[in-house]
């Protein structure tokens, strides 16, 4: 085996899938690493003292130097392949994910992308102080449970304001409204409201040092969940902006990001966040970007593209 | 316009934390206010903020000092359904609190820390290269002759079996144990490290002010937190250095 490409995390998620089989179309080993297995189908050793790095799949020895790139996504609620009581179960699976964690720092492969990359998404107020900082234009927005205030935000902007969590959970944008005041009222967490932006969505993927980006229109305010008419159109980013984009994620330590933008009616690019696992199917589908290729492209620079554009293309 | 008051908070666990009840005796001795808050009442305050402000319950926040695991801060208030969700948006605000540049912190939020399920792996990273002596550790498929186990959530102990170990990427090392130490601004309370200086720069660089690191006998790091515990004995000590660097930090 010389120039696999790994495959580490969850089977079942349908971007693995597709990078799997592009990984197949090109001709390259791919090795599993399914983390619900991890000391079953396959395990490693590595370490500061006499122990040189090991990797151990399906009984047999890999050199990590036979691999040259890895594609991550991890459950958010992995399986735990023994029976386990619920406080036990939960131990285990953070030992475990914390030891996938490790692995993937040790590794010699480009990783897409490590999971210690982008971590301040998790928080989106600290996430959106970062991007100011590193010069994106981010709308007004304001961490509040405080009715009186939340309202006195609101009056602020001609056309209103969203609201979301302040974690990644739960993560649909609503307009802010009455319903949302009248839950203030009442001992709640605080939730982030923003300045609306009219216009229409843009997610703009970065690869390395490539970029992607597709315009999106929509009749919802969150078209990413609401039930609403939407279509997407390829659409050339300012340069600026795709540059800022590609540092951003450089800087991040992200091979892989999507860029969320709130395109005004005067053109202006208002950054919304950074997604460091970003869904990129849909919009490959829908534009013919060929981002899994470019994905690839950095995890296998050995190997040869098959296509400019995405097969998923309609 | 009257002028809004300001006000240092602690957060953490006044029954639990020894260096809590201290922490409040010498604070509330120079500032304006001192709130104490339950990390699991995040909803019980009143709070606003923004890119480079912070209120609760009406007082301008200029410090705080955070005895919490960040991925333990419980909903309790909140109906069952809720309460991951309520700790989950618990753990983002107060990231973003402890990294205002408003706002003196102890400690500062850094989010590989904040949100990895292992911040003393994170640390490690950060001391190898900031040329910290760090124990040699093996990870994962290693024999268990005479080694202790140090599990990612933190602790020591002996090895699990080998099939645990292979599952969990066990840390283990063979390095024989050596006394705790306390790290306070810029010194060192409690045990001795040949590499002090470099730890304590590198904590300084990541914005940490309180931290606790687990060395062996030659006085290598295994392990370090930022939340290390702090026993009764040495909680004013602490409690005064902790005012001591908040007054420099202003």
């Amino acid at each position: 085996m010389n120039g696999a490409v790994a495959m580490v995390g969850d089977p079942d998620d349908l971007s693995t899938a597709y990078m799997r089989w592009l990984a197949g179309e090109r001709g390259l080993d791919v090795l599993g690493l399914d983390e619900s297995r991890l000391g079953l189908d396959w395990w490693f050793a590595a370490g500061d003292g006499p122990t040189g790095a090991r990797l151990v799949v399906d009984g047999k020895t890999v050199a990590p130097t036979a691999v040259t790139g890895c594609f991550v996504r991890l459950n958010p609620r992995p399986a735990v392949p023994v029976a386990l009581d619920e406080p036990e179960a939960a131990v285990f699976i953070r030992e475990r994910r914390a030891g996938i964690h490790e692995f993937l720092e040790r590794v010699p492969w480009m990783v897409v992308n490590r999971p210690t990359a982008g971590r301040g998404n998790g928080s989106k107020p600290f996430h959106m102080a970062m991007l100011v900082r590193q010069g994106f234009d981010v709308p007004e927005w304001l961490v509040v449970n405080d009715p009186r205030r939340a309202a006195a935000f609101a009056a602020l902007f001609r056309d209103g304001c969203v609201y979301k969590a302040c974690s990644g959970l739960r993560s649909r944008v609503r307009l802010a409204d009455d319903a949302l005041l009248k839950r203030l009222a009442t001992p709640t967490t605080p939730v982030v409201m923003q300045r609306f932006v009219p216009g229409h969505d843009v997610r703009l993927h970065v690869i390395g040092p490539n970029h992607a980006a597709t315009s999106v229109s929509s009749t919802g305010v969150d078209y990413r969940f609401d039930e609403c008419e939407t279509s997407y159109e390829p659409v050339a980013a300012p340069d600026e902006v795709a540059s800022r984009c590609v540092e951003f994620a450089r800087r991040s330590s992200l091979i892989l990001a999507g860029f969320d933008f709130r395109v005004d009616p005067d053109g202006r690019w208002w950054c919304l966040e950074v997604n460091p696992v970003p869904t990129f199917l849909p919009y490959e589908a829908a534009t013919g970007h060929p981002i899994g290729e470019l994905v690839l492209d950095v995890m296998a620079p050995h190997s040869t593209r098959r296509r400019a554009r995405s097969v998923l293309a309609l | 316009m009257p002028r809004q008051q300001t006000c240092t908070v602690v957060v953490g666990d006044v029954d639990a934390d020894p260096l809590i009840p201290a922490l409040t005796d010498v604070l509330s001795r120079y500032r304006e206010s001192v709130a104490l808050i339950d990390p699991t009442q995040l909803a019980a305050s009143c709070l606003c903020a923004g890119g480079d402000h912070l209120d609760i319950d009406g007082r301008h926040v200029t410090g705080i000092i955070f005895r919490a695991w960040p991925g333990t801060l419980s909903g309790e208030e909140f109906v069952e359904d809720d309460a991951d969700f309520a700790a989950g948006e618990a753990r983002a605000v107060w990231l973003h609190a402890l990294a205002l540049p408003t706002v003196v912190a102890v400690n500062r939020g850094d989010e590989e820390t904040w949100f990895s399920p292992s911040d003393w792996s994170v640390w490690r990273r950060r001391f190898i290269a900031g040329g910290v002596a760090c124990s040699p550790l093996e990870f994962g498929d290693v024999d268990d002759v005479n080694r202790r186990w140090y599990p990612w959530a933190g602790g020591l102990t002996m090895p699990p079996p080998m099939s645990a170990r292979r599952a969990m990427a066990s840390a283990m090392a063979a390095a024989p144990v050596g006394e705790p130490i306390l790290v306070c601004g810029d010194r060192l309370i409690g045990g001795a490290s040949d590499t002090a200086d470099e730890l304590i720069a590198v904590f300084r660089h990541y914005g940490v002010i309180l931290a606790g690191a687990v060395v062996d006998s030659a006085g290598r790091v295994v392990t370090a937190t930022a939340l290390p515990y702090v026993p009764a004995a040495a909680a004013v000590a602490v409690a005064n250095a902790i005012d001591a660097e908040l007054k420099v930090s202003r």
